[in-house]
């Protein structure tokens, strides 16, 4: 099983060159980790490069040496298998129809090289432009079809294709097109049957430029959209993200590496027929990704060298050798569900201690409860005040937020009727009512994850009515989640960093600030919550009232003009409540307006400036905190006859 | 055209083929309606079914018999077939799937398991009567019963839609007039509220494994009366045609499996006759697709049905 070995640790090599060292460690320190990374990755490719050449006895087949299967199937595998878990692993469709980019990629270097006479390089960027093409038909296709029935309907097209070759004169019908020939030589290398090492290696610099740009794709902005996306699509659009367009993205750059690898395969076996693009192809590469660890490079690549090599070397055991592979695909699913290499984070133990605050001058030490108010008031004045608030009437004649006759109806059940309430710059507005009354049904209305049957939604005097939830996140209006929908499987920093760096893509500037700005202002969001000794900690992992705060920071890295806050004191204790109504008023004292549905009377009536009630999706009273405390209708409705407060 | 001279046939054909397919979509539908995930292992059944029926075969000639002999020879056939079909089913749930779901494993995970247990099926089922095209001999004659303009019914044809249709019968009397019945659709619309309700999910989902294990083994049955031959990789080509029928119908819907069923029949067989046998499958993905395009969840949503029931 050494093979498996030196794959992984090639894998995990290159990947550990781009683990950014965090700012504040010692710069000897540093220096000798990236030295240490350097030679690791040295090592490892000097490993993987002399496979083809090395004669290891125990890992060799039976029937054929080791150095045979390395190209196909392992090396094939293992591109194919980055390429689907951009789809599967990192946004989270399944697609069971893969190997239809891959045989796109085949047969245009076939055509274009046999045809043609195109030299081999030439061909390979086409191969990859067709296998994109492709892959964005199957993201457009993943706007329209989701779940179980866009794997059914990619199963539809990989198979369509298939037949589609197999059927088609000019690529050959069964019969497939023969003779491709050889790439010509490269660096002294010569290729042909007689040196297929030579073909190893150019495979291996392709898996390897693949890993280098798929890994720092995966560490930009637009890897975190991806993986919030895959977390969570929902709370991901709500954060700003456009999750359409990323998805279509997701689609086609996968593509890219079966169109590479598809070109390679061609240029290899000198002969193509479509039996080779069939359905076993596209699950087998399926397997490996999920056998692996999807969402992780270096598990994917481990389980595609396990699912390219495993049934070769079974080989031995003759006729066996498919049941064996298919009873340890079983079992490595019940018993490791996340893969392989799935809910092991290596990077951990390089790691040690939670990394400090980058470029912020150091770890903070855990503050106290008062201590942290106080930085929190301080850092929520400094955050900028929306555009709006400073022009707008202080004294509330022109809201931020109007909710206008909205009315929403599942069925037979209207869950808002006729509802009307307006916020205020720099003031805080509360919902409250009974369970069931429509208070989160308000918040889903207003940030447009239902549509309104009739009424508006304005936000100043923009009409947001009929727009995505995405743009109106853009445009100002953030929330929090009654049921915390955080990105579980994304550090706290990470999810604050989502939000900002969806923000800083609409606005103008765009391009121009790097990722570094948004992780620095993701910082001062988490200080400002005081979790800043907990950014590097996995937001899953966090303890509820953590979850509830880094809900906050994370709609507050929106720089929203409007803040809906759905129950955020649940479970919250006498001090955290304390520590709330400080950070609320914060929040509303730098211009922002801020919508608060929450249970505990006494924060609702310390902090709001306006009350609204509600009872059966409609609006019973509408006021000052002490005009809803007397009202009558509000005591027999909600409060009760003795008062709470 | 080829179509409209011989339309009656080519609908016989069709009727068949969708009569075939029903078997495989109402396991599928029934898995998915109790557990939300596609079960790839459950063709597999099929391609094991048919090789005990082959062997059963080298057991006992009914041939000189009688027609007494060939009744009780179906009868065991079936029986044989029932109880081989019945334990893999429950096998797969106990040691594959109540696990996982115990485990809160993911679907896709899942998905892939039981692609594992595909595999573990199809290949013992090639260890033990090789990976060759196996031939079966039809116990009994099969006469022409009648014939519709041009189209000759045979004695089998009749078996098969007829097994066909009461089979589905019976699992929509079963599903919607029993009390367990009732208890399949609570743990499709909220497991965690049947659980707090006193419905165990993983014993539904165990008798609807069994009942799956019913349905493979009446499929095999009739597949081998049908086709005279099989190999041990049959699975696949089952796997993707039964799938589309319950997605044509629209998943976990009894229902729409069986319209689904017929539909992709038909839609294979008038495909063949219209474009040539070759393009016969690409029509039947294409149709597919296509129909997933327009109604993203099938032609029949099980959400209506939820409403409803």
């Amino acid at each position: 099983m050494s093979s498996t070995d030196n794959s992984r640790l090639n894998g995990m090599a290159t990947d550990s060159i781009l683990v950014r060292a965090p700012a504040d460690r010692p710069a000897a320190r540093t220096w000798r980790r990236t030295t240490l990374n350097v030679i690791l990755a040295l090592c490892g490719l000097v490993l993987l490069y002399s496979l083809p050449v090395l004669k290891i006895p125990l890992i060799d087949t039976p029937q054929v040496s080791f150095a045979s299967v390395l190209f196909y199937p392992i090396g094939i595998y293992v591109l194919l298998a980055i390429g689907l878990d951009m789809t599967v692993g990192r946004s989270g469709q399944l697609n069971l129809g893969y190997a239809a980019l891959f045989a796109a990629g085949a047969y245009t270097t076939a055509l274009l090289s046999t045809t043609l006479n195109m030299p081999y390089y030439a061909t390979i960027v086409p191969a990859i432009i067709v296998a994109m093409a492709l892959g964005l038909a199957v993201g457009l296709v993943s706007l329209r079809v989701s779940g179980d029935y866009f794997a059914i309907v990619t199963l539809g097209i990989g198979l369509v294709v298939q037949e589609v070759i197999a059927n088609a004169d000019f690529l050959g019908k069964t019969i497939g097109i023969s003779s491709i020939p050889s790439p010509g030589p490269l660096l002294g290398l010569t290729f042909g049957p007689l040196n297929p090492e030579a073909y190893d290696w150019l495979l291996f610099s392709m898996i390897i430029v693949v890993c280098i740009v798929f890994a720092l794709l995966y560490r930009s902005s637009i890897g975190r959209a991806w993986s919030a996306i895959r977390d969570d699509e929902g709370a991901a659009a709500l954060m700003g993200v456009r999750t359409r367009r990323l998805k279509v993205l997701a689609s086609m750059i996968g593509g890219a590496p079966a169109g590479l690898a598809g070109s390679i395969y061609a240029a290899q076996v000198g002969y193509i027929s479509p039996g080779t693009f069939g359905l076993t192809l596209s699950i087998l590469v399926l397997a490996a990704v999920v056998l692996g660890g999807r969402g992780r490079l270096a598990g994917v690549i481990l389980g595609a060298v396990i699912v390219g090599y495993l049934p070769e070397r079974f080989l031995a055991l003759d006729k066996v050798h498919t049941l064996l592979f298919g009873a340890v695909i079983a079992i490595v699913m019940i018993f490791r569900p996340e893969g392989l290499l799935g809910a092991f984070d290596w990077r951990s133990l390089l790691r040690r201690s939670p990394a400090g605050s980058s470029g912020m001058g150091g770890a903070t030490p855990r503050a106290a409860p008062t201590e942290r108010s106080a930085s929190v008031a301080a850092a929520v004045s400094r955050t900028r005040a929306p555009d709006d608030a400073r022009h707008g009437d202080r004294e509330g004649r022109k809201p931020m937020l109007a909710v206008d006759h909205a009315r929403v109806a599942f069925g037979g059940v209207v869950a808002l009727n006729d509802v009307s309430l307006t916020t205020m710059p720099g003031t805080v507005t509360s919902v409250i009512g009974p369970n069931g009354a429509g208070k989160t049904t308000l918040i889903n209305a207003v940030t447009g994850v239902y549509r309104l049957e009739s009424g508006r939604v304005l936000l100043g005097d923009h009409d947001v009515t009929h727009e995505a939830s995405a743009s109106r996140s853009l445009e100002g209006i953030a929330r929090t989640f009654q049921n915390i929908r955080l990105f579980g499987k994304m550090t706290a920093l990470e999810n604050v960093m989502v939000a900002a760096e969806a923000k800083r893509r609409s606005t103008a500037s765009r391009g121009r600030e790097d990722h570094r700005d948004a992780a620095e202002e993701a910082w001062t969001l988490l200080r400002e919550v005081g979790l800043q000794d907990l950014a590097a900690v996995c937001s899953d992992q966090l303890s509820y009232g953590a979850q509830r705060r880094l809900e906050i920071a994370r709609a507050l890295a929106l720089d929203p003009k409007v803040l809906l806050l759905d129950e955020p004191a649940a479970g919250a204790n006498t001090t955290e409540k304390r520590d709330l109504t400080r950070l609320i008023g914060n929040i509303a004292g730098s211009g922002r307006s801020v919508l608060l549905i929450e249970h505990d009377m006494r924060l609702v009536m310390e902090i709001s400036s306006k009350v609204v009630v509600l009872n059966f999706g409609k609006v019973i009273a509408d006021g000052s905190p002490e005009e809803i405390q007397r009202d009558p209708e509000v005591i027999a409705a909600y409060l009760g006859e003795t008062r709470h407060v | 055209m080829l179509l409209i001279r011989e339309f009656p046939s080519y609908t016989l054909i069709g009727l068949l083929l969708g009569a075939m397919y029903v078997f495989l979509a109402l396991g599928y539908t029934l898995v998915y309606r109790v557990l939300k995930v596609v079960d790839l292992s459950y063709s597999a059944t099929f391609a094991v079914g048919m090789f005990f029926a082959v062997a059963l075969q080298g057991w006992w000639d009914p041939s000189s018999q009688g027609p007494w002999g060939v009744f009780l020879f179906c009868l065991a056939t079936l029986a044989l077939l029932g109880v081989v079909c019945v334990l893999i089913r429950l096998l797969v749930q106990w040691g594959v799937f109540q696990p996982m779901r115990n485990r809160g494993a993911s679907n896709l995970v899942v998905v892939i398991a039981s692609l594992g247990i595909y595999y573990v099926l199809q290949e013992a089922a090639g260890l033990w009567q090789g990976q060759d095209l196996l031939s079966y001999t039809l116990p009994f004659d099969n006469v022409v019963l009648f014939s519709v303009g041009g189209a000759q019914v045979k004695l089998v044809h009749v078996l098969v839609i007829a097994a066909a249709l009461l089979t589905a019968l019976a699992v929509g009397v079963w599903l919607q007039m029993t009390r367990f019945g009732k208890s399949v659709t609570a743990v499709a619309q909220d497991p965690i509220a049947a659980q707090l309700n006193g419905i165990s999910v993983n014993a539904v989902a165990t008798i609807v494994f069994g009942v799956t294990g019913v349905l493979a083994a009446i499929g095999s049955t009739l597949y081998m009366f049908f086709y005279t031959n099989t190999s041990y990789d049959v699975g696949l080509v089952l796997a993707v045609n039964g799938l589309i029928a319950a997605l044509l119908g629209g998943m976990g819907n009894v229902s729409g499996a069986v319209v689904g069923s017929f539909l992709f029949g038909l839609i294979e067989s008038y495909g063949a006759a219209v474009f040539g046998g070759t393009w016969q499958d690409v029509i039947g993905y294409i149709a597919l697709v296509i129909l997933l395009l327009v109604a993203p969840s099938g032609m029949i949503r099980e959400r209506r049905e939820l409403t409803r029931a």
